[in-house]
């Protein structure tokens, strides 16, 4: 049960750690592509974000520039006319300022005498100072505007100019750019002076304050000279952008930065964050006429944040969406295996021998139902089998005892019950009978009667059953015979007779036979077919030759002669059936007269128990444990008067 | 070892049996069944050629000799053609090849036929 269980538990787990682990591949590979997608989008996304923001910044900054730069142009226009008066020219710089909130500041500063030649230096200059307009003369001594750049600028290009950022000291006392337009006057035209618009650097200030991109994106403005002109962190401001950068940055990206102020579309590039670790995604965008650039960063940390929550988000549904599954998996197979693991409770029952136990319903038409339903037949079958061997094993049990009870009966016909060694005064005799199977057509039969012993060995055809049979009958005729005083031919002869009555399957037998006179030693014997026996004495052993005519059974109306030999004392005569001359060994080799003869010859112990021992010793030896394949009889009579 | 049985006809309502291998207690009833398959009372002569047979035990020994009884039976003819040493000694010690049409080889056995026939020629003559 615990087994079971375990194997159960193991086949179900074993199906959602494979699942789990193929869902988790999938789910990694998925959120690994969605991750390089969702940074590539956002990536466009971010630069875009950079360049609109770059963009937009520029626009507004250049619709102020323009129409400050309008102003001031409209301004030169109206001053060129060559009978404008003092008064006039301040009166128009009021009305512009009015008109146009933009500006700071504004003036007209006039090359002395070229416009008219009685006006020296001339530069009223208005701005405002919170809703008022102010104003301060820039030709007085302690300003000198002829000497300021907004004023030598243009008139040594003879064109208009934005400044560079510069504290107006003076003037308007504030942080500014000025657009200077020159005064061109006179046929051919001179140079009469300019008219500039200011405007105020504290409102680029606030603008770039203005852009917030995400949590820490931000922007600055550069002027042409690389002045930062405005910086959320207002300590960089009125510096110089190189400055605040370190030799690495600048020896990697300035190239990159340079190349994309002169792009009149807005460019962007990846560079190390200057105020924070990580890559920065870098937009610049140059204001047109001015020079000027407007530049976004946006650092990468947010980038991947936003993705990485984005991420971590979808793994969080990905987790929950695994775990469902394999719930739903370890519910599936338990549910599904329910009836294996009752299958196999069952088996283990009927492998314990219990055959009637109830099987479970076959549930579904699957293949554990198709399984169920085959496993109740085998069920069944094995039933039917196991009835069936039982009836065979008990037949089979009946037929073995009943051949035991036969073996038993065939070995009280022959003296000893097999195996006899007996010494009287003037003999030994010892015979074995040896069957190959539980009963056997071999046979040997002796009879004291008086000073005469009477003696047959014989071998039925073929063995077993069959054969025992007809050596019971074989038997019984001869103790038959020897009641009648018959001499061993007639006894033959008699048998012969008896035995070839209705013998339709020509059964038969080789037999010797023979008396002996145990006081003379005269040795009386006939032959039906079977081997001569061996006589031995101290000094030389042979075949005792007793010819004899065809086996008992075979033909009808067969004489057999008697063969009248003269025993001397102290001889062995020692009688076998082929079970021993055609013994095999596991060679397949078989033993032979030849050999048997040989080991007689040489054999000192002539005893009847002795020479019959040892000589069925040296078959033994020589067959080696090979399965036997005849029935064995040995007879050794030791004659010793 | 196994037994390989061949039957071809011959001349005279003749049935040549020849046996090659082991004539044992297991392959006898092999033989005993083709006998008795092939062999009935039309068949006059039935000779068993022994050339190929290497052992031959008394189970063999009584198929043999059942079908000399049973062609004896109706006066058919027997005969043992070509037998081999260790095959002869057997038949020898139970002293059954007297009385047994017995021949060493195949021209022996038809100089014997072809006398029967001339005999019986005569006899009819």
């Amino acid at each position: 049960m615990t087994l079971k269980n375990k194997r159960f538990r193991s086949l179900a787990t074993r199906l959602s750690f494979g699942i789990t682990i193929l869902g988790t591949v999938v789910f990694v590979t998925v959120l690994s592509a969605n991750y390089l997608l969702s940074r590539n989008l956002l990536e466009e996304y971010i630069g875009e974000l950079a360049r609109t923001a770059a963009s937009s910044t520029v626009k507004e900054i250049e619709t102020v520039f323009s129409s400050v730069a309008t102003s001031a142009d409209s301004l030169s226009a109206m001053v060129t006319r060559a009978d404008i008066s003092e008064q006039q020219i301040q009166d128009s710089i009021r009305a512009f300022l009015k008109i146009n909130p933009d500006i700071y500041g504004m003036t007209v500063a006039l090359e002395p005498g070229v416009l008219h030649a009685d006006i020296g230096e001339f530069s009223p200059y208005y701005f405002r100072d919170g809703n008022t307009l102010s104003y301060v003369d820039l030709a007085a001594d302690d300003y000198r505007y002829l000497i300021w750049d907004w004023y030598n600028t243009p008139k040594s290009s003879n064109k208009a100019a934005w400044s560079e950022p510069y504290f107006d000291e003076g003037g308007g006392n504030a942080l500014m750019t000025t657009y200077s337009t020159p005064l061109l006057a006179g046929d051919p035209s001179k140079f009469a002076g300019v008219a500039t618009a200011d405007i105020s650097l504290g409102w680029l200030q606030q603008l770039v304050e203005n852009i917030n991109i995400r949590d820490s994106g931000f922007g600055l403005i550069v002027s042409k000279e690389d002045t930062i002109v405005a910086h959320p962190d207002s300590s960089r401001k009125m510096k110089k952008l190189k400055s605040t950068l370190d030799s690495a940055f600048i020896d990697n990206y300035w190239d990159i930065y340079l190349k994309s102020r002169q792009a009149h579309q807005a460019t962007y590039f990846h560079a190390p964050c200057r105020h924070s670790t990580g890559d920065c995604w870098i937009a610049v965008k140059p204001l047109l006429d001015t020079g000027w650039k407007v530049v976004i960063v946006i650092p990468e940390s947010e980038l991947v944040s936003d993705i990485m929550l984005l991420t971590g988000e979808i793994a969080l549904v990905a987790i929950a969406g695994l775990l469902v599954l394999v719930l739903i998996i370890v519910s599936t197979t338990r549910k599904m295996i329910s009836p294996l693991e009752r299958l196999a409770r069952v088996t283990a029952d009927i492998g314990s021998g219990n055959l009637d136990i109830k099987l479970p319903p076959p549930q579904r038409n699957d293949e554990i139902g198709a399984l169920t339903k085959d496993f109740r037949s085998m069920r069944d079958s094995l039933q039917i089998h196991i009835e069936q061997l039982k009836e065979t094993t008990a037949k089979q049990q009946k037929l073995e005892s009943e051949i035991q009870i036969a073996k038993g009966i065939q070995m009280s016909m022959v003296p000893g019950g097999g195996t006899v060694s007996i010494k009287e005064h003037s003999y030994e005799l010892y015979s074995i009978l040896r069957p190959a199977r539980s009963v056997g057509g071999d046979l040997y039969y002796f009879q004291q009667q008086g000073n005469k012993l009477h003696f047959i060995i014989g071998d039925v055809s073929d063995k077993g059953v069959p054969a025992a049979l007809f050596m019971a009958k074989t038997v019984t005729l001869y103790t038959g015979a020897l009641n009648d005083e018959l001499s061993p031919g007639q006894t033959f002869t008699h048998m012969n007779h008896a035995l070839c009555q209705n013998n339709d399957a020509c059964m038969f037998v080789t037999a010797l036979c023979g008396t002996l006179d145990l006081d003379t030693g005269q040795l009386v014997m006939a032959n039906a077919g079977h081997m001569h026996p061996v006589q031995k004495t101290q000094n030389a052993s042979a075949e005792l030759a007793v010819d004899g005519a065809l086996a008992l059974g075979l033909m009808e109306d067969i004489e057999y002669p008697n063969v009248i030999h003269t025993l001397a004392p102290e001889t062995s005569l020692l009688m076998y059936t082929d079970g021993i001359s055609e013994a095999f060994n596991p060679a397949g080799e078989q033993y032979e007269e030849e050999r048997l003869l040989a080991f007689v010859a040489q054999a000192s112990d002539l005893s009847a128990d002795a020479l019959g021992t040892s000589s069925l010793a040296d078959v033994e030896k020589f067959v080696n444990n090979a399965e036997q394949s005849d029935d064995i009889t040995l007879m050794v009579i030791h004659y010793g008067k | 070892m196994p037994l390989t049985i061949e039957i071809h006809a011959e001349p005279h309502e003749g049935k040549r049996i020849s046996l090659a291998g082991s004539l044992d207690t297991d392959t006898a009833t092999q033989l005993q069944d083709k006998i008795d398959h092939e062999i009935d009372s039309t068949v006059h002569m039935v000779i068993m050629d022994l050339k190929r047979l290497e052992f031959l035990s008394s189970a063999g020994l009584r198929v043999i000799f059942k079908t000399k009884k049973y062609m004896d039976s109706h006066e058919g003819k027997f005969m043992l053609l070509n037998l081999q040493p260790q095959v002869r000694k057997v038949f020898d010690i139970i002293k059954a090849l007297d009385g047994m049409n017995v021949f060493k080889s195949q021209e022996e056995m038809d100089e014997y036929l072809t006398a029967m026939q001339n005999k019986v020629l005569d006899g009819d003559a």
